[in-house]
C-alpha cells in the first residue's frame, strides 16, 4: 500500500468514529440504544464513552506515528477483548494502516461497536479488505495461513487469553508462518506531586475512574500522593467525595457477582489496613507505603509516599501499568519529585494528566508498552509466567 | 500501630493460660511442657465464651480490627457467639500488622510468600507456647497417633535458615518432639539411634535425593516409621527427580504429610491423580498420605483422616478436620454470612489458638462442611478481569515461590 492509501484507510477509521459519537446520526442512536441494552455500564456510561473517550481524527503529526508503530503486512488478524469498546478505534486503525487485508474477530460484548464502526467506514469511505468473524475458535486466520504470506495477529486482552491463542496457533502447525502483536491487560495509576492541589487533583481524577467504570487497561486504580499519611487520607476523602457526585450523573453500571466478591474483600481488607471512604458503589482506601490493587467499579487506592520511595513501590506492578495520570500540568518534573520518578520508572506508559488517561488519541496502540512482534511460541513463553504464576503453598 | 500502653500482657498471658486449658481439655497433650497450675485446674471456657474474650481482647488493642467493627455497625459487646465476631480477611496481614501486642515484644514473625506486589503477609506471635501445644495435640491425634518415634525427611530448607516460615516451625517443632532420640520410653533400646536427626532436604535451591536415600537408608536401620513432609510443590519436585534415580522409597514404609495446592493454573494438578502419582512414586499405599489444610495467618491446621481413622483402613477419608479449637463455616463471599447446611461457601475460620492477632480469619478457600469436617473445594476465584484490566488474585497468583525455590532442578526433565 502506498502512505496516501494508508492514510485514508485509517481516516475511513477515524470519521466512522466520529460520526459513531454523534448522537445525532442514526447509527449513533442505535448504537447507543445496543450498548446500553448489553450492558453492564449503566446508559450515562454508554453516552459518556461515545461522547469523551472515542479518539478523535488524528492530526497530520499523529498520523504519521500510527503509520509507523502499524508497520506493514500482507495480512493482519485482530482479535479484540471486550468491554472498553471504544480501544476497537484504535486497534482497528492500526490494522487497517498496517494490512490490504484484515481479518477480525470481536468478542461477543465488543460486537456491536466494532460492527458499526466498519461498517460505516466500508459504505461511507469505501475501506476495503476487512472481513469480519464472530467465531469464537481461533481458526478463522487459517485462509491467510494458506497464502504462504508471514501474517501478523494483533491480540488484545487477558494474558491467559494471549497464551491460549498463541497455543492455538502453534497447535495449528502455522506458528512460522505467524508473528504476533500481544497487548496484555494493565492498569493506570496516577501520581500527586508535593505541589499540587489535592482538591484539584481528586476532581480531575473522577474522569479516570468513571469511565468504562474501570475496566479499561488504562484506567486509574492506585493514586500515589506525595507527602505524609495525612495528605494522602486528604486526597482520598476528596476523590471519595468527587467520586460520590460524579455518580450521581454517571452512575456505576452492573457488577458481576465475581467482581462484587471481590469488592466486598476488598472492603473488609483496606478498612482493617488504613482509612477507608466508601459509600454503596464507591470506595476510596488510603495507606500508608502499601499497595494495593482495589477491584474494578469505582474503586481506588491512594498510597502516601515521599520521593524516593515510588522505586520499591511501583516496581512490582512496572509490568502492568500502561497508563499514568499526573496531577496538575503535564511537566518536566525534577526526578527527586515522586512524579519525575515515575516518568522514570514507567518510559513506555502512557502518560497525561489526570482526567484525560482514558482520552487516548489516534496515534498507533492504546497500549505503548512495548510489543515487539513475537513469534507465538515467543508470545507463550513470555506470558506464560505472568498468566500462570508460580505453584505457591505455605512456607 | 500498636501502642505500647494499650497492650495488657497480663491478659493477654491469662487468655494464653485459658486457650491452652481448653486444648488439654479437648485431648490436648501438654507435652511436657510446664504449666501454671491454673492451666490443668481449673475449669475450661466454653469455645464461644473464649472466642468471644479474644475478639474483645484483640477489639481493644488497637490491631485495626475496630475498623472492621465500625464497618459492619457492630461492638464487641454485641458479640453472643463465635460466628458473629467479625473475621479479618487474610490479605489483611499483607497490608497491616495485626498484632496486639508491639513488635517489640515478638517471639517469631511468620511470612507469607512473597508477592510481586511487594508485600508479604505477616503473623507476629508474642509466645509460640499456645501455638506449639495446639500443633502438636492435633498433629500427634491425626498424624502420628500410633508412635512417638519417627524418623522425619523434611521436604523443606532447615527452618534455622528460614525463621519466617510457619510450615518450617511446624515441621521442625514435630521432629524435635516426635523422635527417637526424645522417647524417654524407649530410651534403652533406641539408644543407639538418639543421633537421627530429622533430614531438611531441602539444600542450594533443589531437593537432596541422594541424602533422602542415605536417610531413609538410616530409618531401615533404626526401625523408626518414616515421615516425608512438606509442601505440594515440593513433592511435585522430588516425584520428578524420583523419575530418573534409582527409587529409595521401595520397601521402605513412609508415611506422608502433604500442605498446600498449586495455584498456578495449567500446573493446577487433579488431586485424585495427584494422590496416585504419590502413591506410585513413594510406594505408599493412600492411607498413608494425609493432607494438611493450614496457612501462615493461622494457629491451628486441620488434617484428614487418613491416618487417625485406623492405619490399615482401605480407603482414605478425605474429608479435613479441625481441631475442637478450630471452627471452619462457610460463609457467602458476598454478604458474609453462613451459608446453608450443605453448601458451598468460602472459609471463615475461627482458631482459639489465635490469641495475639485474629480469633477469626477469612480465607478466600471455597469449602463445604460434611459430616466429620469440611471438604476443600479450591480457592475462590478473584474477579475474572474483563476488557483489558487486571484483577489482585492475578497479581497475586504470580507470587514470587515460597521457600524452598526450586527452579533450578536439571531441565532435562522437561518443564512443565
Amino acid at each position: 500500500m502506498t502512505p496516501e492509501q494508508r492514510q485514508h484507510r485509517v481516516l475511513a477509521v477515524a470519521n466512522a468514529a466520529a460520526s459513531l459519537a454523534d448522537p445525532s446520526s442514526p447509527k449513533g442512536q442505535e448504537l447507543r440504544r445496543q450498548l446500553i441494552e448489553h450492558g453492564p455500564l449503566s446508559p450515562e456510561g454508554v453516552h459518556l464513552a461515545l461522547r469523551h473517550h472515542i479518539a478523535p481524527c488524528p492530526n497530520e503529526m499523529q498520523l504519521r506515528q500510527l503509520l509507523k508503530v502499524a508497520g506493514q503486512a500482507p495480512y493482519v488478524h485482530v482479535v479484540l477483548s471486550g468491554n472498553v469498546f471504544v480501544a476497537g478505534v484504535q486497534a482497528m486503525a492500526v490494522a487497517v494502516a498496517a494490512a490490504p487485508k484484515v481479518t477480525v474477530r470481536l468478542s461477543r460484548r465488543d460486537s456491536v461497536f466494532t460492527r458499526y464502526l466498519l461498517e460505516i467506514a466500508m459504505e461511507e469511505s469505501a475501506l476495503d479488505g476487512v472481513v469480519l468473524r464472530d467465531s469464537v475458535a481461533i481458526d478463522t486466520v487459517r485462509e491467510a495461513f494458506e497464502q504462504g504470506q508471514m501474517s501478523q495477529v494483533h491480540l488484545y486482552g487477558r494474558d491467559a487469553t494471549m497464551v491460549a491463542i498463541a497455543r492455538n496457533l502453534c497447535d495449528q502447525g502455522r506458528a512460522h508462518q505467524m508473528l504476533v502483536r500481544a497487548h496484555g491487560a494493565g492498569i493506570g495509576v496516577g501520581v500527586v506531586g508535593a505541589r499540587e492541589s489535592i482538591q484539584s487533583a481528586a476532581v480531575d481524577a473522577v474522569a479516570d475512574i468513571i469511565a468504562f467504570d474501570q475496566r479499561g487497561c488504562l484506567s486509574l486504580r492506585i493514586v500515589f500522593v506525595q507527602g505524609d499519611y495525612r495528605r494522602a487520607v486528604a486526597f482520598g476523602k476528596a476523590l471519595f467525595d468527587a467520586l460520590q457526585h460524579a455518580s450521581q450523573t454517571v452512575p456505576l453500571g452492573t457488577l458481576y457477582d465475581d467482581e462484587r466478591i471481590e469488592r466486598q474483600r476488598y472492603l473488609s481488607t483496606c478498612c482493617i489496613a488504613g482509612e477507608l471512604f466508601y459509600g454503596q458503589n464507591v470506595a476510596v482506601s488510603v495507606a500508608d507505603k502499601r499497595v494495593w490493587l482495589p477491584p474494578v467499579g469505582r474503586n481506588v487506592h491512594v498510597v502516601a509516599c515521599h520521593a524516593g520511595e515510588l522505586h520499591e513501590l511501583l516496581r512490582p506492578l512496572q509490568p502492568y501499568v500502561s497508563a499514568l495520570g499526573i496531577a496538575g500540568a503535564e511537566r518536566d518534573a525534577p526526578v527527586d519529585d515522586v512524579v519525575g520518578e515515575a516518568k522514570q520508572l514507567l518510559p513506555d506508559a502512557r502518560v497525561s494528566c489526570l482526567g484525560f488517561m482514558q482520552r487516548p488519541v489516534l496515534d498507533g496502540f492504546v497500549d505503548k508498552r512495548q510489543t515487539p512482534l513475537l513469534r507465538p511460541d515467543q508470545v507463550i513463553s513470555r506470558y506464560s509466567e505472568r498468566a500462570e504464576g508460580n505453584p505457591q503453598s505455605r512456607p | 500501630m500498636v501502642h505500647r500502653d494499650l497492650f495488657d500482657l497480663q491478659r493477654s498471658n491469662r487468655l494464653h493460660q485459658r486457650v491452652q486449658r481448653f486444648i488439654l481439655a479437648h485431648g490436648g497433650d501438654s507435652f511436657g511442657e510446664r504449666h501454671d497450675r491454673r492451666v490443668v485446674d481449673e475449669p475450661a471456657d466454653t469455645f464461644d465464651s473464649l472466642a468471644i474474650e479474644l475478639a474483645r481482647f484483640q477489639y481493644d488493642c488497637e490491631t485495626g480490627v475496630q475498623r472492621l467493627y465500625a464497618h459492619r455497625g457492630l461492638h464487641p459487646d454485641q458479640l453472643q457467639d463465635a460466628t458473629q465476631i467479625p473475621a479479618v480477611p487474610t490479605d489483611a496481614f499483607k497490608l497491616h500488622r495485626v498484632a496486639c501486642h508491639p513488635a517489640q515484644l515478638d517471639e517469631v514473625v511468620f511470612l507469607t510468600s512473597g508477592t510481586t506486589i511487594g508485600t508479604r503477609g505477616q503473623h507476629a506471635l508474642r509466645t509460640t507456647s499456645t501455638y506449639r501445644i495446639s500443633a502438636r495435640s492435633w498433629g500427634k491425634m491425626m498424624l502420628f497417633p500410633d508412635t512417638n518415634r519417627l524418623h522425619w525427611i523434611l521436604l523443606a530448607p532447615p527452618y534455622r535458615s528460614d525463621p519466617s516460615s510457619s510450615l518450617g516451625f511446624m515441621l521442625d517443632d514435630f521432629a524435635n518432639y516426635a523422635k527417637c532420640a526424645k522417647c524417654a520410653e524407649c530410651t534403652t533400646k533406641c539408644s543407639e539411634y538418639t543421633d537421627v536427626e530429622p533430614t531438611w532436604a531441602v539444600a542450594s535451591d533443589s531437593i537432596d535425593v541422594p541424602r533422602i536415600a542415605r536417610s531413609l537408608k538410616q530409618a531401615q536401620k533404626s526401625g523408626c516409621s518414616v515421615i516425608v513432609a512438606g509442601a505440594s510443590f515440593a513433592f511435585a519436585y522430588l516425584l520428578r527427580e524420583l523419575a530418573d534415580a534409582n527409587n529409595p522409597f521401595v520397601g521402605v514404609d513412609v508415611r506422608v504429610m502433604i500442605t498446600g495446592g498449586f495455584k498456578g493454573k495449567t500446573r493446577e494438578i487433579e488431586p485424585a491423580v495427584w494422590r496416585v502419582n504419590l502413591c506410585e512414586a513413594l510406594h505408599v499405599s493412600p492411607n498413608r498420605i494425609v493432607t494438611e489444610y493450614g496457612m501462615t495467618e493461622l494457629s491451628s491446621q486441620a488434617y484428614d483422616g487418613a491416618l487417625s481413622d485406623g492405619l490399615d483402613v482401605a480407603s482414605p477419608n478425605p474429608v479435613l478436620q479441625p481441631p475442637p479449637w478450630m471452627r471452619i463455616c462457610p460463609v457467602d463471599p458476598v454478604t458474609l454470612s453462613p451459608v446453608p447446611p450443605g453448601q458451598e461457601g468460602i472459609a471463615r475460620i475461627v482458631d482459639l489458638a489465635n490469641v495475639d492477632s485474629a480469633v477469626a480469619i477469612q480465607t478466600a478457600d471455597r469449602v463445604r462442611l460434611v459430616p466429620g469436617g469440611f471438604e476443600l473445594l479450591g480457592r475462590s476465584p478473584g474477579a475474572t478481569p474483563r476488557g483489558c484490566s487486571i484483577g489482585i488474585d492475578e497479581i497475586l497468583s504470580r507470587e514470587l515461590p515460597a521457600v524452598p525455590v526450586l527452579p533450578r532442578i536439571s531441565g532435562k526433565k522437561g518443564e512443565s
